[in-house]
């Protein structure tokens, strides 16, 4: 049975007429979603210039300070896009939030920076002049260059030893001057007001909450202050956090902390902890054996005037520092804080100490001191060091050294944070 | 047979079925045209998508191999030109201005961007 479909002219046209209508609709679909993923793809393109020109912006420009600086920048590329940069200090160093906005999206990043390296941070040892001369002991080695006293540097002989090393210095001898190269003003400013930030009960009390926090950098500051002693274990804090305490502030090896601060009199560090934070005491901080505080990790003594204690600050065995380790004293106060850093001790940055430091570990980076000491039983020794090494820090492995003196013209990223 | 037949077969005046079939066709066509017609003119646009892909490049090429200096280039049918001033009166900073040009040196397309003066 031939089944026949007679069909007219009109029949015919329609359907070639559907046919056509329905590609030339999914044609202009396709257009259309081409040019949109376009548009959105050059949109992104230019934000992300724009975030570099931001964050170029930022490393070419000021100097650490501790107040929030908030700017647009005007590159002349569109009208309707806006970057926002947002500045501070945090603790050693500065974070910046850039933020790229066109009308349909905004892409923002934050980055913790500080400023780049000052002439004499090419060096590993600066000893400020006292008129004394430095003596080596031992398997003590200066691995680079070194500024030192008028006085100059020599042999020591302690205990039936002498120098092993076949020359004093691993590189070129400038004179040091009277003092330490100075830190940043605004730095200083911060420092001094740590003791203050520790006994202030006017702006209340917030305690840490038992399942820790994480909080962005993009966001506002969280601050936990708790009267009396607080210990930090089993929780995770991390983020744009400060924790205060008026007392002693203990962190065990359970505790996670990453990129914050911790400001206290008495800081401890127990066996075993590894992390990220900056800790501002007034007092004392100890590290105990084992201990890891990773890149960029800062440790400070900050001395307030009214203290009348010796501040020490004291890495024991097999602790290692990649960051800053940093004891300043206010010229009012008595007595002079002291940096210990034990045999098996590492520090990979800055060691910056206005006072007296027993470094029998090794240092790789920059040791800044007005003194060095070595103790032996009841007797003390000025300047000298036994079994100590210094050596220049590698730039290429570590790039994102920073610099915390004062007049520097340029910065460098630490860390992407967001 | 002729009952089936009789039912598929459809009835029509031929005269205005034609009619009404050749406006179709007109329509349909028309539209055909002109869509042809705006795609072409989008060729523009793809001059202007490729000049876009090409400023990126030369972009990315003067800020990664940290070309610094004023300078021009050719790249097929498009010129192209950076300026360097300094920005905001610092040393510290360069604005790098990238702009590509057709043959009849038209501006296509221009691109910021500020750099650390190293």
């Amino acid at each position: 049975m031939n089944t026949r479909i007679r069909a007219g002219a009109l029949l015919a046209t329609l359907i070639v007429s559907l046919v056509a209508m329905c590609l030339c609709a999914s044609i202009l679909l396709l257009v259309y979603y081409f040019r949109m993923l376009h548009s959105n793809d050059s949109m992104e393109d230019r934000l992300d210039a724009e975030l570099f020109s931001g964050i170029s912006y930022i490393l070419g420009t000021g100097s650490y300070q501790n107040a929030v600086k908030e700017s647009y920048l005007d590159i002349g590329d569109s009208t309707q896009d806006t970057i926002h940069i947002s500045q501070a200090g945090w603790g050693c160093f500065m974070y910046a939030m850039v933020e790229a906005k066109a009308p349909r999206k905004v892409l923002q990043k934050a980055i913790l920076y500080g400023a780049s390296f000052q002439p004499q941070e090419e060096a590993c040892l600066y000893l400020t002049d006292h008129n004394e001369p430095l003596a080596l002991v031992g398997n003590t080695r200066i691995g680079g260059d070194a500024y030192l006293p008028r006085a100059g540097i020599r042999q020591g002989y302690l205990e039936q030893r002498g120098y092993a090393g076949s020359q004093l210095v691993w590189g070129s001898i400038d004179t040091s001057t009277k003092s330490l190269p100075s830190l940043d003003n605004d730095f200083i400013t911060f420092c001094s007001s740590v003791g203050q930030r520790c006994r202030d009960t006017a702006s209340g009390f917030t305690p840490i909450p038992d399942e820790g926090v994480r909080t962005s950098f993009l966001d506002s500051l969280q601050i936990f202050r708790q009267k009396g002693d607080i210990r930090l274990g089993n929780m995770a804090i991390s983020g744009k956090a400060m924790i205060i305490s008026d007392s002693i502030l203990e962190v065990s090896s359970s505790a996670q902390l990453e990129n914050v601060i911790l400001m206290a009199p008495v800081i401890i560090f127990h066996s075993g902890f590894k992390g990220n934070l900056q800790a501002f005491a007034t007092d004392s901080i100890v590290v105990e054996q084992g201990c890891h505080l990773t890149y960029p990790s800062a440790l400070v003594i900050a001395p307030g005037r009214d203290s009348l204690t010796m501040s020490n600050l004291t890495l024991y065995e097999g602790v290692t520092v990649d960051g800053v380790v940093m004891a300043l004293s206010d010229q009012r106060h008595a007595y002079m804080p002291r940096v210990r850093i034990s045999e098996g001790a590492a520090v990979n940055g800055w060691v910056y100490c206005n006072g007296y430091c027993y470094l029998q570990g090794q240092v790789t980076g920059t040791v800044f001191t007005d003194y060095f000491l070595y103790s032996k039983g009841p007797s003390v020794f000025d300047n000298m060091l036994v079994d100590a090494t210094m050596e220049k820090a590698d730039r290429s492995y570590m790039p994102g050294l920073f610099s915390p003196l004062g007049s520097a013209n340029k910065n460098v990223i630490l860390i992407w944070l967001q | 047979m002729a009952t089936m037949t009789r039912r598929y077969r459809l009835k029509a005046t031929s005269l205005v079925e034609t009619i009404v079939a050749l406006v179709i066709l007109v329509l349909v066509f028309s539209m055909i045209t002109l869509f042809i017609v705006s795609i072409e003119a989008g060729a523009l646009n793809s001059t202007r998508t490729r000049a876009g892909n090409i400023l990126d490049n030369y972009t990315i090429r003067t800020v990664g191999g940290k070309l610094y200096l004023p300078g021009t280039e050719n790249e097929g049918p498009f010129h192209l030109e950076r300026t360097v001033t300094s920005y905001g009166g610092k040393d510290s900073l360069l604005l790098i201005e990238c702009r590509i040009f057709d043959v009849d040196h038209v501006l296509l397309k221009k691109k910021h961007i500020l750099v650390l003066n190293e």
